[in-house]
């Protein structure tokens, strides 16, 4: 039997679409199919904190602002804001015209069950913690509402772009008052509405016809597959059993490179990687010790070795791409200060730490490195990889901080409301220490913490501004963690794929997906 | 009491050890597998000596490198030289089959022996608890040890050595069985032999060949069962040139066209668990003729 | 017969008793807090102790046991920690693709398995035989998660033909059923083989041929059914082994069945999917193994054993 050549396929499959394209609905439903590294944990934005999870709600739910490629704040189900001076009052408009996908209207009272459902801290939803400074929420009119905090909270609106924040239908809240139920049946604005979820195996949405931005979506059906191992990903996109893949690691490239019918789409992260260091830990209580860590790595070898030298080596705390970024004096790589500094704390012989890994292909190709070059100011690192839910267990689970067994955690963290605040607060205040936020490593100076905090009190950019640059260059010193970088975010996608992409917080878009052989429908 | 037990006076009478070796040297395959095995084994206590390279050492210029002068099996993503892991990797390897082995069968041969010699409730125990483990698919067993005590090469040892010792155990016990009222333990058991004595003196030599030969097969099930660990992110750390490690850090440069970085540990493995097999025919062949 | 089997069937619960408090045993001295894996990373400790109340995980070791035995008998499964589904639901969902795959496996290495063994038996000391023992040996040497990638890699990707992971078409089971069946052919070859030889040397045989029957009748009337018993057994278990080699296999594969589902929740740590998954396995394999004895013990009434 002969087999076609898939470049032969291809040619065929245009061909056929392009002829059915000019009649009005083609009968060959137009499926984006994409590969993603893991299952998601449920469709309630609100009950969510996963990157990926995000990302596929997102064909269903819209948040009231949200980010364009570049991290930029732009208005979705919102027109408008207007806030008071001392930011605790933020008077919002909404979009006319919007109807979720069971036909209930988009209105100001939609909005305020959703915001009080997220302020609600008896809800025991995942993200209300991220909520708890809204008051109460005011209808002004059918679409104009009222926020009104309880202190004063700079970046309410980059909160409120948070991938967490979106529009559930209130009429689905009530159906399915039950969190175990509403989190498998998600009823939304967006583009796509829900088909069905076989755990493990694919997550699937078809086409809204109502969808209120005009000419989209253009593609009929969306079905999203789980696939953790990063070179099967690329495997099935090379087979052509998906359309594209995120993310992809950047040693596969070169996979994609030799394909002509795949392209390699990069662009501009603000996920910051790091190494959390236990500050509570005898030996790494020490500022020396730290500031040794620090200058022990080559950043540049661990960006081209594990991320094909795509991206930036860390020059701040936070990615400079988050406003308010100031870059400091590099930690440049030098593993003979790295020793004189660990001699100096007193430990000529150098120490041995431990460091807890994620399970994925990258973590383990970066941690080999990273042991390498730490071997080489005289640090003995035993790593640790560990599944994603020991670790979060182990790490969380902590109520006496001096009792945590890591010394080391690699990890990355990328602030989805694209602001300073939670690009700091979250990892470097002390009120964040896991299990509160995300502080693994108990890092703790009231200087840094007053800064972030009155950064908070206003919502003056240039107030603003001077805080978070003194947070940076005290946290920069302080070293309570190994900074890395922010590798650029990598997918491949066939090559007549066009408007999927990952925005600089690593989730993805796809709402503007289409396939370029299609003519233009409608 | 004086040792009169059977100890051949005459020393022209061919031992049934001698005889045994006659058989396995004109054993061709049996001879080939030696001498394979012998080398893996250089390797693998030389590897220090005979490496080209340090196996953790990162050569950036040569990242993920094709097969060349300077690198005969090529580098792999962190630029080391893939020759040199493989031969450390045989040490791991053989230390891991060998280790948990004689674990397994230590434990099973003691276990068996006792069953079959003792019988009554401590039989009955220690076979009951063997059918528990035996109701274990082996891999699913060796998962849950890791899973429980962690990664690591020496809780994959022991994970390999728990399955290995109900399959020792039962056949020791079966033997034990038939010998237990053969003349001559009966013979030493009336001149006053105690039960240890019996036990280990007379009964566990006469389980010897069958022991050797399911010994010999079990080392190569074990090196594939660890490497199969290790593959799947239960094994040892990430930079330790386990061959298993090296074949699962392949998948992404295999997919990039390098095949390399998977051909050589996959044949690695596959030579050394086919030496133990071909080995451990050869001596199931040799030791006991009529099993053919 | 019946009251032998009766007996056997009854011998497995202490068995499935002691399994079910080892997988107990397991799952509670795993690292890790369910309640946490429950509640979600963020969530407050006041949240996780109360996920650990709903989950009834503050009560006593032994309620916590014979509540979970309890409800096991009554077909309540639980609800999985990661997505919050019945596991039931889950387990059912697997089930079939690890069936079809590995009768799929079964099918083709017993199939080649047994005609390799008696082409090799019957060509025995030729070249045939040699060549057909020797991809035997290395069968049985091969790392077979090596030999999926392989395929994977230089099958799957190059012809678009099988899916390189996950289970859409019916022709994606292609792969993972050669990888996971290759081991049992490379076993059932060996073994046909002597045994095969084995019953051409009884004495039946021998009288057969003395007797003057075509070669074709000894063959096929006495040698091939004599060697068959034994065969017979060895196959029965070695489709306990292939539910054993399905884990790794569906895990190269991505493929949907119970041995992915089980590395999965190991890595999620989804303890009551764990619990039941690995008491499915415990039973299959113990149920496999009685029916071979069952049938062995049935055509040949003296190797019935307690």
């Amino acid at each position: 039997m002969m087999i076609p050549s898939k470049k032969v396929q291809r040619c065929l499959l245009a061909v056929l679409f392009t002829t059915l394209a000019t009649g009005a609905h083609s009968a060959a439903a137009h499926e984006l199919r994409l590969a993603m590294q893991s299952d998601i944990t449920g469709l309630d934005p609100h009950d969510t904190t996963d990157n990926l999870s995000y990302s596929v709600q997102s064909a269903v739910y819209e948040r009231l602002f949200q980010f364009d490629r570049q991290m930029k704040l732009v208005p979705a189900l919102a027109t408008g804001y207007r806030a008071n001076d001392n930011a605790t009052e933020f008077v919002i408009d909404l979009r006319d015209n919007v109807r979720f996908s069971d036909g209930a209207p988009f209105n100001a009272a939609a909005a305020k069950t959703n915001l009080d459902r997220l302020a609600d801290q008896g809800m025991g939803l995942k993200r209300n913690n991220m909520f708890s400074m809204i008051d109460h929420t005011e209808i002004i009119n059918e679409h104009r509402i009222k926020i009104v905090l309880k202190q004063p909270f700079g970046a309410m609106i980059n909160t409120l772009a948070h991938p967490s924040a979106v529009m559930i239908s209130p009429q689905a809240l009530k159906k399915y008052s039950n969190e175990n139920d509403l989190r498998v049946h998600p009823v939304g604005t967006g583009p796509f509405i829900f088909t069905g979820w076989a755990s493990g195996r694919s997550v699937s949405f078809v086409k809204n016809p109502n969808y209120w931005e005009k000419g989209w979506p253009r593609v009929d059906k969306v079905t999203f597959y789980p696939t953790p191992e990063s070179a099967t990903r690329v495997a099935r996109l090379r087979a052509g059993e998906v359309d594209a893949v995120m993310p992809l690691d950047a040693q596969l490239t070169k996979a994609i490179g030799r394909d002509t019918h795949l392209k390699v789409v990069h662009d501009a992260s603000v996920l910051q990687h790091y190494i959390v260091i236990n500050n509570l830990k005898p030996a790494l209580k020490d500022v020396r010790v730290r500031r040794a860590l620090n200058y022990a790595m080559d950043r540049n070898i661990w960006l081209r070795a594990v991320h094909g030298n795509m991206g930036t080596v860390a020059s701040a705390p936070m990615a400079n791409a988050i406003p308010f970024y100031q870059a400091q004096a590099p930690y440049a790589h030098d593993p003979h200060k790295a020793r004189e500094l660990l001699k100096e704390a007193g430990y000529p012989d150098g120490l041995s730490l431990n460091m807890w890994i994620a399970n994925d292909t990258s973590s383990i190709l970066a941690s080999q490195l990273i042991k390498q070059q730490l071997a080489a100011a005289g640090v003995r690192l035993q790593v640790v990889p560990m599944d994603s839910a020991t670790r979060t267990g182990m790490i969380y689970n902590v109520s006496d901080p001096n009792a945590a067994r890591y010394d080391l955690v690699l990890r990355g963290w990328s602030p989805s409301t694209g602001d300073a605040d939670w690009a700091l607060r979250p990892l470097f205040t002390t009120g964040a220490w896991v299990p509160k936020l995300d502080n693994e490593s108990y890092y703790s100076n009231p200087q840094v913490d007053d800064a972030i905090q009155g950064a908070l009190g206003s919502a003056d950019a240039d107030k603003r501004g001077a805080q978070y640059a003194r947070a940076q260059q005290l946290i920069w010193k302080d070293a309570p963690v190994i900074f890395l970088g922010n590798p650029d975010n990598l997918t491949a996608l066939s090559r007549n794929l066009d408007g999927v992409y990952m925005l600089p917080d690593t989730t993805f878009a796809f709402n503007h997906a289409h396939f370029v052989s299609d003519n233009v429908q409608q | 009491m004086t040792s009169t037990t059977a100890m051949p006076t005459a020393a022209s009478l061919s031992s049934p050890f001698q005889r045994w070796r006659r058989r396995f040297l004109r054993h061709r395959v049996a001879l080939a597998a030696s001498v394979i095995l012998l080398l893996l084994v250089v390797i693998a206590l030389l590897a220090p000596v005979l490496a080209p390279y340090n196996p953790y050492q990162s050569d950036w210029l040569a990242i993920s490198s094709f097969p060349t002068a300077a690198h005969w099996f090529g580098t792999d993503e962190l630029g080391r030289d893939i020759l040199s892991r493989i031969m450390y990797g045989a040490r791991l390897s053989l230390w891991v089959g060998l280790a948990s082995v004689s674990l397994g069968t230590i434990g099973g041969i003691v276990l068996g022996l006792i069953a079959g010699f003792k019988g009554g409730w401590l039989d009955s125990l220690i076979m009951r608890s063997s059918d528990v483990l035996f109701a274990f698919p082996g891999m699913l067993l060796a998962i849950a040890v890791v899973a429980l005590l962690g990664p690591g090469l020496n809780n994959v040892i022991l994970a390999v050595a728990i399955f290995s010792v109900p399959i020792f155990a039962r056949l020791v016990r079966a033997q034990t069985l038939t010998l237990r009222h053969s003349t001559y333990v009966d013979a030493s058991r009336s001149v006053g032999a105690s039960n240890t004595t019996l036990m280990f003196r007379h009964i566990l030599p006469a389980t010897l060949p069958s022991v050797v030969v399911y010994f010999t097969m079990r080392i190569g099930s074990s090196i594939l069962t660890a490497a199969g660990l290790s593959f799947i992110g239960l094994g040892p750390e990430p930079d330790v040139p386990e061959w298993g490690n090296m074949l699962a850090s392949s998948r992404s440069l295999m997919m990039a066209g390098a095949w390399h970085v998977s051909v050589f540990p996959g044949m690695a493995i596959l030579i050394t668990v086919l030496v133990f097999n071909l080995l451990g025919d050869a001596l199931r062949d040799t030791l006991d003729p009529k099993a053919r | 017969m019946l009251s032998y089997a009766l007996r056997r069937l009854l011998g497995i619960i202490p068995v499935l008793i002691v399994v079910s408090l080892l997988v107990f045993a397991f799952v509670k001295l795993m690292p890790g807090d369910p309640a946490r894996i429950y509640a979600g990373p963020d969530a407050s400790l006041e949240a996780v102790d109360a996920a650990r109340h709903q989950l009834g995980l503050d009560q006593p070791l032994t309620i916590q046991y014979l509540q979970w035995v309890g409800n096991f008998l009554t077909g309540d499964l639980g609800i999985a920690y990661r997505n919050r589904q019945p596991v039931a639901d889950a387990i059912g969902e697997s089930f079939f693709p690890t069936l079809w795959l590995s009768l799929a496996a079964f099918a083709w290495s017993s199939v080649a398995g047994i005609a390799i063994g008696v082409f090799a038996a019957r060509r025995r000391g030729r070249w045939q035989d040699y060549t057909a023992m020797s991809i035997a040996v290395c069968g049985i040497s091969m790392p077979s998660f090596w030999l999926g990638l392989l395929l994977i890699q230089y099958v799957a990707v190059p012809f678009g033909l099988f899916a390189t992971s996950g289970y859409a078409k019916p022709l994606d089971i292609v792969l993972p059923a050669i990888t996971l069946g290759s081991t049992v052919a490379a076993v059932m070859a060996r073994y046909t083989r002597s045994a095969y030889l084995e019953a051409t040397h009884e004495d039946y045989v021998r009288t057969a041929r003395a007797k003057g029957l075509t070669n074709r009748m000894v063959v096929w009337k006495h040698t091939f059914r004599n060697a068959l018993i034994p065969v017979l057994t060895m196959l029965g278990l070695q489709f306990g082994f292939l539910l054993s080699g399905s884990i790794v296999i569906e895990s190269v594969f991505s493929w949907p069945g119970l041995g992915w589902l089980l590395i999965e929740s190991i890595k999620t740590q989804d303890q009551p999917v764990i619990q039941a998954l690995v008491m499915l396995f415990v039973t299959m394999f113990l149920v496999i193994n009685l029916v071979v004895d069952l049938l062995y013990g049935f055509i040949d009434p003296s190797a019935r054993r307690d």
